[in-house]
């Protein structure tokens, strides 16, 4: 008996420690697969919040699109070396640039140009304007529309919509429906290894049409929590951060902290506003006198200084005027006047009749909810100190936090009273005033927003006519209206935020928040 | 022994299937949209509603509630868990590429924690309100106490970022893995600590040690050969329990340390109503749960001769 | 008097006894002992460090730290008391059911809680909060739906020992109806046993309160409740620690205060350990 236990005993300890020695020898296995760096090769490591495929970002340093987009919202060119639009707007025909060759050597060339389009259109919006593709010659490509589509080039610039994949991305191979299952573009890098969660690893493609990146390789790193990703720059395990993402992952109180330990930081504006939207349908946003006092009364300038020490700009438009259609003449700007907030309010009826120190009309509070989707950069922030700002014009401003998918199906159902989230920008059509967009009244995500009937005549004449000139001016009488009605309180531009160690030179913001322009950068 | 593992198995299979689909029900019903929230966090812009319909489209989500259940639980009996909506690839997939670090975790949580918990909790029942047992005490006292979020993030101020020792995210190597182990291990060794002592304290009163102790047998050799199997039984079901839980993706620690395992995924799974990977993982992680508690149970016979499982339910 | 004398000889009771009380005056006198309003925005003095005029500093938006935690005390506390009762009596009559009658009643209780313990925590809360919205009455429901199945099996066990008992037979013997016996016999008997695991689910249910608050499924900001404030002070856990330091001691603390009084209370009502002390 004795005998047994003792044996008994010794097996459960010696497979316990078995156990825990496999589990350390997994652990220590995994780390000969850190990117084995040669020597003398110049690795650029950044630290990435998403899993490399899961991103648009990382996607686009592999696979090209047929045009881009600069930071203005002008088209340049990139597999597509020029385009003619024809008159009416509907014939596009495409000059595609010759000599270009896939990652895995499959020439890039009308038919193969034709495949990627046409796998395209089966996902992208102007897919089901399209009357049919033709290829007259080798390298071009005529798309024939059945009626004129405005923001077809927008789409073609966008990453998540329009890469041109080589037909043996794709599983079944050359199907058009297929899935993209191997990541081959023409790319400045090459996919090379994928590990799930963990890490790729991109190395330089030598046959590049454009400038060759001056780093070997580009090793992504899936950090998800922005903390961990700045301790991991300052300790020298990743080069560069917050450029894989699209919004501002590196938190705008950590800035002065990574300037002090030498940390390089660069800030990008991409016109990206965070903006509080009313919902004009109901009371007691459905006044413009209210809507445009509670513009009026909230301190943008005390706001970055205090909150983001200055880090990011006020907003005083409803988007960044420097885009092609953007509010750039617009007369009537917001600013912060909390006496002629309260004027406007009591013009409108709401007074202090009670003397509680909120404001009353017919009886009724002026009492209103935020409703702020989690995880929506800076809003709980933002949200608390609007709060204290409201509290100061004698309106009481209650918050409401939801798990993101709830709330954005609130703000789709228009079950809201004000909701927390940041405007359009590139590549779709900045502002939201696009047919289908926030401000025209066809919009199914945004049934509360602003909607007018001279509104939408003005935004369906703007995008139904190829004429740009007729568009920018038919553009800055939209703005003039929405400025008027002061649908939404446009807060500050959310930067992009990008820190890197004092090894890597020749940073250079991309174009819009989806590009990566990698290809100047050189690592020591 | 036999019958007991098959009626098991079959309450389990039933268990399971009610579980995923309960889970189905809970977030179709939940508000928010796969499709758009797919779209708004890989596109990164506001889906317009004909991406929208398209994607429904193309993944069956336009289908009424009851057709998308029984689709799904025809794809189950031929074994498929279908196609996570987020990454486009198989659950089963999904599921396999994160599970060894979380079965590292898991495993390495729970061996360190028996590790120093055991020894413990028998000293200190060894010797009862000594010193050593009142201290020992409060320490276990204090380490179920310590919220774990918080207690993960105080490690890595103290020792990676404070004193530089540690890495304080990531997966890789041995480094990687102290401090979410170290943060998984202080709750479970506690409560390992504090039950084996009561466990031991129990058997220690029991008439055939307390006849060794007449024959005149030494303290070490009745507690550690004697009473310990006994005493060992409680404590194996505790484990067992532990291990199940933690095996399904220790989803807090795995956030607060980027750790690239299971449970991690999960909760962006749900964020996400990213249906057949939150159904597969219910599935995958009630099967993992139901074979630890067999285990156990199993080894509960081995333990405890006493302990027969035929009169149950008699 | 003898509950008295028992806190008095055990002194883990008395520590935790001394604990709770003070906790609990801290969130009865809240308002008698901060000295700034927990909700008061003022960006200009935000993430002071510790020192005289804010004992424990400020947080992002200049709120006094210190009297957040005092008044956090009422939210923690009330909430984690009301959720362990709600669930204590909920299991105690659904277990005592299952166990008492056996048979279909039982099997049926019995298969949905191996469900609902073999469901993922995390969903059941994630689709109550999604669907009902964060408040506080929603966390309540969630913590109940899900806590409810340990106390539930948990009586079962404890009811089928206690119905083996001779006076349970006795009790039918002289006619007494199975409602009568369950709520007469049954209950009473096992109500002390569930009461100790109860006084130690009170601190289990404060450190679930915090962790659903830290991850956005709990009390809304800007509550002054200690996971929603380590929730909000995340972000600057490498740049002003402080933030995140003092609620963290706080649910430490409030916490092992439940848990010493468990611990203690066990000693004395489970007289297996009582033994064990007196030798």
């Amino acid at each position: 008996m004795q005998l047994r236990m003792k044996g008994y005993l010794r097996t459960v300890t010696i497979a316990l420690i078995s156990l825990f020695l496999i589990s350390v020898a997994a652990g220590c296995a995994k780390t000969g697969d850190q990117a084995p760096a040669t020597k003398g090769e110049k690795v650029l490591r950044l630290g990435a919040v998403k899993d490399f495929k899961e991103a648009t970002e990382g996607k686009s340093l592999i696979i090209e699109r047929f045009v881009g987009v600069d930071h203005e919202g002008n088209f340049v060119p990139q597999l597509a070396e020029s385009w003619d639009i024809s008159e009416d707007g509907k014939t596009y025909t495409f000059h595609l640039r010759q000599g270009v060759e896939f990652h895995n050597g499959t020439a890039f060339n009308a038919s193969t140009a034709k495949f990627a389009f046409e796998w395209i259109a089966k996902k992208a919006p102007f897919g089901s304007y399209i009357q049919k593709i033709e290829t007259p010659d080798d390298f071009t490509l005529k798309v024939c529309f059945n009626e004129y589509y405005a923001p077809f080039l927008l789409d073609l610039a966008s990453g998540w919509t329009s890469p041109v994949v080589c037909p043996e991305a794709v599983e079944p191979a050359g199907s058009v429906e297929g899935k993209l299952t191997n990541f081959i573009g023409t790319g400045p890098f090459k996919l090379e290894n994928y590990e799930k969660d963990k890490q790729a690893v991109l190395v330089r493609n030598d046959g590049y049409w454009g400038s060759k990146p001056k780093a070997d390789k580009v090793v992504w790193k899936t950090i998800p929590d922005p903390h961990a990703q700045i301790v991991a720059l300052k300790a020298g395990e990743v080069d560069m951060i917050g450029i894989t993402e699209h919004h501002s992952s590196i938190p705008y109180v950590e800035v002065p902290g990574l300037k002090k330990a030498g940390i390089q930081v660069d800030t990008t504006t991409y016109g990206r506003y965070q903006v509080l939207e009313f919902n004009c349908h109901k009371e007691p946003f459905n006044h413009q006198k209210v809507r445009q006092a509670l513009n009026l009364a909230v301190d943008r300038e005390k706001m970055v200084k205090e909150l983001f020490g200055g880090l990011a700009e006020p907003a005083n438009t409803i988007t960044a005027p420097w885009f092609k259609f953007g509010p750039s003449n617009v007369e009537q700007k917001y600013g912060y006047d909390p006496e002629k907030a309260k004027q406007l309010l009591a013009e409108a009826g709401w007074k202090d009749t009670d003397g509680d120190g909120i404001l009353d009309k017919n009886g009724q509070p002026f009492t209103f909810e935020l409703l702020i989707p989690a995880g929506e950069a800076n809003a709980d922030a933002v949200a608390i100190f609007v709060q204290s700002e409201m509290k100061k014009i004698g309106v009481e401003m209650k918050l409401l936090t939801l798990e993101s998918g709830a709330a954005w199906d609130r703000s789709k159902k228009g079950e809201y009273e004000m909701f927390v989230h940041h405007s359009f920008c590139l590549p779709s059509i900045p502002g939201g005033i696009g047919i289908g967009q926030k401000y025209h009244s066809g919009s199914k995500s945004w049934p509360a927003a602003y909607h007018a009937q001279e509104l939408d005549r003005l935004i369906k004449k703007a995008w139904t006519s190829p004429d740009e000139s007729q568009r920018k001016q038919l553009c800055d009488e939209i703005w003039d209206i929405l400025h008027e009605q002061a649908p939404c309180i446009p807060l500050y531009d959310i930067v992009k935020v990008v820190a890197y160690r004092d090894n890597v030179s020749g940073f250079k913001p991309g174009p819009t928040m989806f590009d990566m322009e990698l290809q100047g950068i050189e690592v020591k | 022994m036999r019958r007991l593992i098959v009626r098991r198995l079959i309450s389990a299979v039933f268990v399971m299937l009610i579980a995923s689909l309960l889970s189905f029900c809970l977030l179709f019903f939940a508000p928010g949209n796969p499709a758009e929230i797919v779209i708004r966090q890989q596109s990164g812009l506001d889906p317009t509603y004909a991406e929208i319909e398209l994607f429904m489209k193309q993944h069956d989500l336009d289908r009424p509630f009851l057709v998308q259940c029984l689709q799904w639980s025809y794809l189950l009996t031929r074994g498929n868990l279908g196609v996570s909506l987020r990454t486009g690839e198989p659950v089963l997939e999904e599921f396999t590429a994160r599970f060894g670090p979380t079965f590292q975790l898991a495993v390495a949580a729970i061996v360190l924690s028996v590790i120093i918990g055991l020894p413990i909790g028998i000293m200190a029942a060894a010797k009862p309100n000594s010193l050593f047992d009142h201290v020992t005490r409060i320490v276990a006292l204090g380490g179920l106490s310590v919220p774990e979020f918080w207690l993960g993030l105080m490690l890595m101020l103290c020792f990676s970022l404070a004193l530089g020792w540690l890495p304080c995210f990531g997966y890789g190597s041995v480094n990687h893995l102290v401090l979410p182990v170290v943060t998984l291990s202080v709750g479970i060794t506690a409560s390992l600590a504090r039950f084996m002592r009561a466990s031991m304290l129990e058997v220690l009163h029991l008439e055939y040690i307390k006849t060794a102790k007449a024959k005149g047998l030494r303290e070490a050799v009745i507690i550690w050969k004697h009473a310990l199997k006994n005493a060992l039984t409680p404590v194996v079901t505790v484990l067992g329990t532990q291990l199940g839980h933690l095996l399904a993706g220790a989803v807090i620690v795995e956030t607060v340390f980027s750790w690239p395992g299971i449970g991690k995924f999960f909760v962006d799974s749900i964020y996400a109503r990213d249906y057949p990977v939150i159904q597969g993982f219910v599935i995958i992680t009630a099967v993992m749960y139901v074979l630890v508690n067999l285990l156990v149970d199993v080894l509960y016979v081995y333990l405890d001769p006493r302990v027969r499982y035929e009169g149950r339910g008699q | 008097m003898q509950i008295l004398e028992a806190i008095r000889e055990n002194k883990l009771l008395l520590s935790g006894s001394i604990l709770i009380l003070v906790f609990i005056a801290l969130a009865v006198l809240a308002p008698f002992i901060t000295l700034y309003d927990p909700n008061d925005v003022k960006v200009e003095i935000r993430l002071l460090p510790p020192g005289e005029q804010h004992l424990m500093g400020t947080d992002g938006f200049g709120r006094d730290i210190f009297s957040r935690i005092i008044y956090g005390t009422r939210y923690s506390l009330f909430l984690a008391l009301a959720v362990v009762s709600v669930n204590l009596l909920l299991g105690l009559m659904i277990g005592s059911i299952a166990g008492y009658f056996g048979g279909m009643i039982d099997e049926l209780i019995m298969r949905t809680v191996d469900v609902l313990l073999a469901f993922p925590n995390i969903i059941l809360a994630l689709c109550i909060v999604g669907v009902l919205g964060p408040s506080i009455p929603n966390l309540l429901v969630a913590l109940v739906a899900l806590g409810w199945v340990g106390y539930t099996r948990i009586s079962r066990g404890l009811v089928l020992s206690i119905k083996e008992q001779g006076f349970i037979g006795a009790a039918k013997a002289l006619g007494g109806s199975n409602m009568y016996i369950i709520v007469r016999h049954i209950i009473p008997n096992a109500f002390p046993s569930l009461l100790v695991l109860a006084t130690l689910h009170v601190g289990h249910t404060i450190l679930s309160i915090a962790a659903l608050s830290f991850l956005g499924l709990g009390v809304q900001a800007p509550t002054p409740e200690w996971g929603a404030m380590l929730s909000e002070g995340k972000q600057f856990i490498f740049t002003y620690p402080h933030v995140m330091i003092f609620p963290g001691v706080a649910i430490t603390f409030s916490v092992l205060s439940f848990n010493l009084f468990g611990e203690g209370l066990r000693d004395i009502l489970d007289p297996r350990a009582r033994e064990v002390l007196n030798v």
